[in-house]
């Protein structure tokens, strides 16, 4: 019997291509069945013609360069079309673990270079994605979760999401944002500075091209307070403060700000970030 | 639909900014000028997209494995189907097929329906046979089966007297009742 054959004995719709079927997703957007990418449904019909072991064995590899590299979106079908088997199905348990590890490789690495603070807000955010992708899996045991189709769609997205909320919720639990959050905004910004922040979308305070001082950066925007770290996203996005023209996205429309307001933010921000970033260096 | 419903729904937007094909400024911009007041949350989103960080090829530690078989405990402890009911969700059209499948009297099916039957005193091969009828997984019929018993409905009762509870019985016994041969009595308890 094919995979496919198994799933969803409730009647919900399926595709067939080839010799192969492949159950559809649930999900609707503005009352349309969504679908998954065509590389992921290409790949399942595929996927779904091997044993179990050789299914395994794709799915296991972790490097992305092997030509037989599975996506995550069909590791998750496979474990999802799986759901009603028992604990004892050795394909299911291998599969199960290879979409954990693939959810880990897009978590923050705890043992990377760093102060023990750091570490440990890592690790708070490696803990709480996992958990939280950990109980959608089993939600989805116990009844088809239309949360996860997203996922098959789009499993880095989701899990950036994931990652997104696990951010904010670890910052504000960690110790250390008891020590920063009293770090405040000090210091002149040059002329120059000023201009970059009216102008720029790559701030030369930045330094991104440096992959630790990069990463030390976004740590610190993600101690800055909601306005403070709102702007400093905009003006990263390149979004001006202020624009004439309607149709144009500004800072000020945006925060329902006054440009003089939003611009305040935005040199608090980029003053405490220094002084997060010069903290972080002594 | 009330005002109440009209207003836009925090996560249903940021997953539609997450559905878009480019999920840049364009995009971005977009959805920050229609949900301004959602900006905190799309801006958080669209950083961690952009900053993916995917360390593909790496090798995965013992704590990680830990974690991994630790989560693996626990979603198959989740019960498949846990939220649903597969027994109370039977139709008398399906108990008539049940009763035709599984060559038992109607009756049989109406007590496990109403959950007046002892789980354990079921053989398991009777079980599998009945989730493969009802489209469930062993565990799924086993933890309904285990739900307390419950009245028939659609009974009429004239009596003033309030009627007791209903017990559990073993499966033997409503076999019995419902005057089944005792070689096939002996036959459905065993599991041969």
């Amino acid at each position: 019997m094919l995979h496919g054959q198994r799933l969803w004995p409730d009647g919900s719709r399926k595709y067939e291509r080839g010799a192969t079927v492949v159950s559809s997703l649930r999900k609707t957007k503005d009352g349309k069945l969504c679908t998954r990418l065509d590389p992921v449904a290409t790949r399942l019909c595929k996927l779904e013609t091997l044993s179990d072991s050789e299914l395994v064995r794709q799915c296991e590899i972790l490097s992305k360069n092997s030509d037989e590299f599975v996506p995550a979106e069909c590791i998750l079908y496979f474990v999802r079309s799986r759901r009603e088997y028992p604990a004892t199905d050795a394909t299911f348990e291998r599969l199960y673990g290879a979409l954990l590890k693939r959810v880990l490789t897009q978590l923050p690495n705890p043992n990377r270079i760093g102060k023990d603070t750091e570490r440990a807000v890592d690790v708070e955010i490696r803990e709480q994605v996992l958990e939280q992708f950990a109980i959608l899996l089993a939600k989805d045991r116990e009844e088809y979760n239309e949360r996860l189709d997203f996922f098959e769609i789009r499993f880095q997205r989701g899990i950036a999401k994931l990652r997104a909320t696990a951010v904010r919720n670890a910052v504000k639990h960690a110790k250390r944002y008891a020590n920063l959050s009293g770090v405040q905004a000090s210091g002149d910004m040059s002329e120059h500075e000023e201009s970059q922040l009216e102008t720029s979308d790559s701030i030369d305070f930045e330094k991104l091209g440096d992959k630790n001082y990069r990463m030390r950066y976004f740590d610190a925007i993600d101690h800055l307070p909601d306005h403070l770290r709102v702007v400093i996203e905009m003006i990263r996005q390149g979004i001006p403060f202020e624009s004439k023209n309607p149709n144009v996205v500004s800072i000020s429309e945006t925060l329902g700000k006054t440009p003089k307001t939003v611009r305040e933010y935005g040199k608090e921000a980029v003053r405490t970030l220094r002084n997060l970033l010069a903290e972080e260096q002594e | 639909m009330n005002e109440e419903n009209m207003k836009p729904d925090l996560d249903a937007v940021v997953e539609a900014f997450m559905m878009e094909e480019d999920t840049g400024r364009k995009s971005l911009e977009r959805y920050l000028q229609l949900y301004p007041q959602f900006a905190v949350e799309l801006l958080d989103v669209a950083r961690e997209i952009s900053a993916i960080p995917d360390h593909g090829g790496g090798t995965v530690s013992d704590t990680d494995e830990r974690v991994i078989s630790a989560a693996w405990k626990r979603h198959v402890e989740t019960v498949p189907g846990g939220a649903t009911d597969p027994l109370g969700l039977l139709q008398p059209s399906q108990l008539n097929q049940l009763s035709a499948a599984l060559n038992l009297p109607r009756q049989v099916f109406s007590a496990l329906r109403e959950r007046r039957v002892i789980a354990s005193s079921i053989s398991e091969v009777f079980l599998q046979s009945l989730a493969e009828q009802i489209n469930c997984s062993i565990e799924r019929l086993v933890a309904s089966l285990n739900e307390s018993p419950r009245t028939a409905t659609g009974v009429s009762r004239k009596s003033e007297v309030k009627p007791a509870a209903p017990q559990k019985v073993t499966f033997e016994q409503i076999l019995k009742d419902a005057e089944i041969e005792p070689h096939r009595v002996t036959e459905l308890i065993s599991g041969n």
